[in-house]
């Protein structure tokens, strides 16, 4: 048995399969990357600048579908396409690229595209609501006006007859 | 002809009436008609009898003024015989007169040969009778509990009156009604009422007759109808007084008798209990009465009350009366200031409401049970006691219950099958009759509050005493609780009426009825129902017909269909709640949804806009 306090060892030879493949991930990472740093190291420093909005974005965002790290890659890419064209087309040295990171009308491109995304993955959810609720609202109409019509001959009375039976879902935050 | 008008405080004796209309009953003043007037001086209806005129005036009268002279020989044939043919009359038709005194005999003609009994029937039975005319058991009550009696108790009076006749003046005059009741409880009637008075030799045997105090003992018609034939009678049994070997001393009296103490001890409550609880009186009742039974009857009685303490039967009030019974049995039922004999209850509770406006006393007698006590304890079976045993039980069950046709009204209406209702809406209109009670509502509908109710509890109970269909379900609604429905039923049960008794059109009842009808009408959920009633309304209430508008009020098929609708517009209402929650969900629920859906819908965008950039950067 054992004893409160104690926190049991677990056998030896025995690690948790999460840190093994954690492991592993971290080697192949860490191989790819010197790959890439060994082929084309003005692309990977302008990559790792140029999108550190789109990491922070993958950091902040906790959700499973990671939407806001899309939507700020997606612009922020498109923002830093031109300049890596620019690197890879004519001046393909770690200097060029250490020269559009240092020049703010470039980094300001790069990330006002990203802004731009991150802008949009804000704006457009409660457009979107604001959308749905009208069509609700419309739907919702025809039937509320039956019950109207059904008040105005029957009597209040009916919603106390009606409040007896079951008839379904019931709007929690309209009961509030 | 001449009239008599009732005074409308009084209860009368219309079944009396009814024996007598229209009879040639010998010896009596022969009623021609009877029925209600209007009295201008009484400011409302009132009952009024007419009698033929007995033209010779009061006999007491033409003695006094010396126009008319007897001498003993005459006396039983011109005088006894009409009066003893008058009872005989009254008892023919199976009825008590309880009138008979000096006063209320009547020369019927001029030439003062003709010797009649004037009116009995327009105050309850031995009402105005003096005290002396009364005997022993029933002068002790209030005029209104005398009771109907017997055929023993008109005798009784015969024989007091004949008495007064004979002598042309009263011979106990002088004395105060209490002590002459004394004298009579401690000599006999007899003795206390002819003892002194110089009467023939030859009228002292029938008059000893008349005048015993023993019912069995006493002299019946044919007794006195064979001694005015000159048959000898057979002499009369003397049961002696009881009286007791020494004095009961209490508060300086001295009582001989029990029947005295009982007297005394009914008329000084505020120490009789001393008397009641103390052993001296079981000692005088079993040494000087020697009496056991009614010693062992107060010991009881002061038992059972300690074991019902908290109890009506455990007062000082209910041991009084009990114990009062139980020291005089043949005594009327006396509680608080209420007195009367059993047979007599139903006037005596009539007479107090009339004159109280309330019957707080009778109905507690009735509550506590005191009726069935006197019976329990009476010595001798008398031939109508069970019946009136039964009638008390009956009225104990309507006092039980409190519902609009019960309760104590219905009590004053059952035991008084000739009461008027006492509503205050038609009380001016002398309404004795169930048949007359609507249209009496329908001509107090102009001078009523048109907001009250044309019912209440005494036009209940005055309906369910005397209407003889059945009428429990109407009283039923007429009883609920809800006022929708007490107004159904009170639509119900006079539209039950109008139509059972045939009664003609009722415009003012209709309308008061139809302006009450709003909690009704509302009783439908249908809109268009409720406003289609209202509009048909006002032509019913000009057809003055109380069933129609019942039947508009309340339609079977209406309430069905209304009933349905309702059923259908709920099921209606309940799928259109439901398709509403349906479409507006849960509020968060379609917020996430709605946010979830912006989210994808900017990252597709964002992504595809970054293909076209990349793709267009490409082809450049």
């Amino acid at each position: 048995m054992t004893e409160p306090g104690n926190i049991p060892s677990l056998p030896e030879g025995e690690l948790p399969a999460s840190s093994g493949a954690g492991l592993q991930f971290l080697i192949w990472g860490m191989v790819f990357f010197g790959v890439f740093l060994w082929i084309s190291m003005p692309t990977v420093v302008l990559v790792i600048f140029g999108l550190l909005p789109t990491i922070v974005a993958w950091v902040v965002d906790r959700s499973e579908q990671k939407y806001a790290m899309w939507c700020v890659f997606g612009m922020n890419f498109s923002g830093l396409l031109p300049f890596l064209m620019d690197i890879w087309f004519k001046d393909h040295t770690t200097d060029a690229a250490i020269a559009i990171l240092t020049n703010v009308f470039d980094l300001m491109v790069i990330y006002s595209a990203a802004a731009f995304g991150w802008m949009l993955y804000l704006s457009l959810p409660p457009v979107i609501t604001t959308f749905l609720t009208v069509i609700s609202d419309r739907r919702v109409t025809v039937p509320k006006g039956n019950q109207q019509t059904i008040l105005e001959e029957w009597g209040e009375g009916m919603i106390q007859v009606v409040g007896t039976l079951d008839i379904g879902p019931k709007d929690e935050d309209a009961a509030t | 002809m001449y009239a008599l008008v009732c005074t409308p405080g009084l209860p009368t004796r219309i079944y009396v009436m009814l024996s007598v209309r229209g009879e040639e009953l010998e010896g009596l003043v022969p009623l021609a008609e009877w029925d209600t007037v209007d009295g201008p001086l009484l400011g409302q209806q009132t009952m009024v009898l007419i009698y033929e005129r007995p033209k010779g005036g009061r006999i007491m009268d033409a003695i006094e003024s010396g126009a008319h002279n007897l001498n003993e020989y005459e006396f039983p044939r011109r005088i006894m015989d009409p009066l003893v043919r008058a009872v005989k009359s009254m008892s023919s038709v199976d009825r008590t007169h309880r009138a008979i005194r000096p006063s209320n005999v009547f020369f019927m003609d001029d030439a003062m040969q003709m010797v009649v009994l004037g009116d009995c029937a327009t105050s309850p039975p031995g009402f105005d009778q003096p005290m002396m005319f009364e005997p022993i058991d029933r002068s002790m009550t209030s005029p209104g509990g005398r009771g109907v009696g017997t055929l023993a108790d008109d005798i009784y009076a015969l024989g007091a009156t004949l008495a007064v006749l004979m002598l042309g003046y009263n011979p106990v005059g002088r004395i105060s009604d209490e002590d002459l009741l004394t004298l009579k409880m401690e000599q006999g009637s007899y003795a206390a009422i002819c003892g002194n008075a110089r009467l023939p030799i030859a009228l002292l045997e029938p008059l000893r007759g008349m005048l015993t105090d023993t019912i069995v003992a006493r002299w019946g018609l044919e007794e006195l109808t064979g001694w005015l034939e000159g048959q000898k009678q057979p002499s009369l049994k003397q049961i002696p007084v009881v009286r007791a070997d020494f004095p009961y001393l209490f508060e300086g009296n001295s009582f001989y008798s029990p029947r005295t103490l009982s007297r005394y001890l009914s008329r000084h409550r505020k120490t009789a209990m001393q008397v009641i609880t103390y052993d001296n009186l079981i000692d005088w009742l079993r040494k000087g009465v020697e009496d056991a039974n009614r010693a062992d009857g107060i010991i009881a009685t002061v038992k059972t009350a300690a074991m019902h303490k908290d109890e009506p039967q455990g007062t000082d009030e209910f041991v009084i009366a009990k114990a009062c019974m139980v020291l005089d049995s043949q005594a009327p039922i006396r509680y608080k200031s209420f007195t009367f004999m059993p047979d007599g209850f139903a006037a005596a509770l009539a007479v107090e409401f009339l004159h109280r406006g309330e019957a707080k006393i009778p109905l507690e007698i009735l509550k506590i049970g005191l009726p069935q006590i006197w019976y329990s304890l009476q010595r001798s079976v008398f031939d109508s006691a069970s019946l009136q045993q039964e009638e008390y039980s009956t009225l104990t069950g309507y006092l039980s219950l409190d519902d609009p046709g019960f309760g104590f009204e219905r009590c004053l209406y059952e035991s008084n099958p000739t009461l008027p209702c006492q509503s205050e809406i038609i009380t001016k209109d002398y309404v004795y009759q169930v048949g007359d009670l609507l249209p009496a509502i329908d001509a107090a509908s102009n001078r009523s509050d048109p907001k009250t109710k044309p019912m209440d509890g005494h036009i209940a109970a005055f309906i369910a005493a005397r209407f003889e269909e059945d009428i429990h379900p109407h009283l039923k609604a007429l009883a609920a609780p809800v006022e929708e429905t007490a107004t159904i039923g009170m639509l119900s049960l006079l539209a039950f009426l109008q139509w059972k008794l045939r009664i003609t059109a009722l415009y003012g009842l209709s309308s008061w009825v139809g302006g009450l009808l709003g909690p009704a009408i509302n009783t439908y959920h249908s809109r268009t129902t409720r406003q289609d009633i209202e509009k048909e309304i006002p032509s019913l209430v000009r057809k003055g017909s109380l069933p129609e508008l019942f039947d508009l009020i309340d339609n079977a098929e209406n309430r069905k269909s209304d009933a349905e609708g309702f059923e259908e517009a709920a099921r209606e209402y309940a799928e259109a709640e439901y398709e509403v929650r349906e479409i507006e969900d849960t509020g968060s629920e379609r917020q996430s949804k709605a946010e979830k859906k912006g989210k994808h819908t900017a990252t597709v965008i964002s992504v595809v806009m970054s293909m076209i950039v990349a793709s267009i950067l490409l082809i450049i």
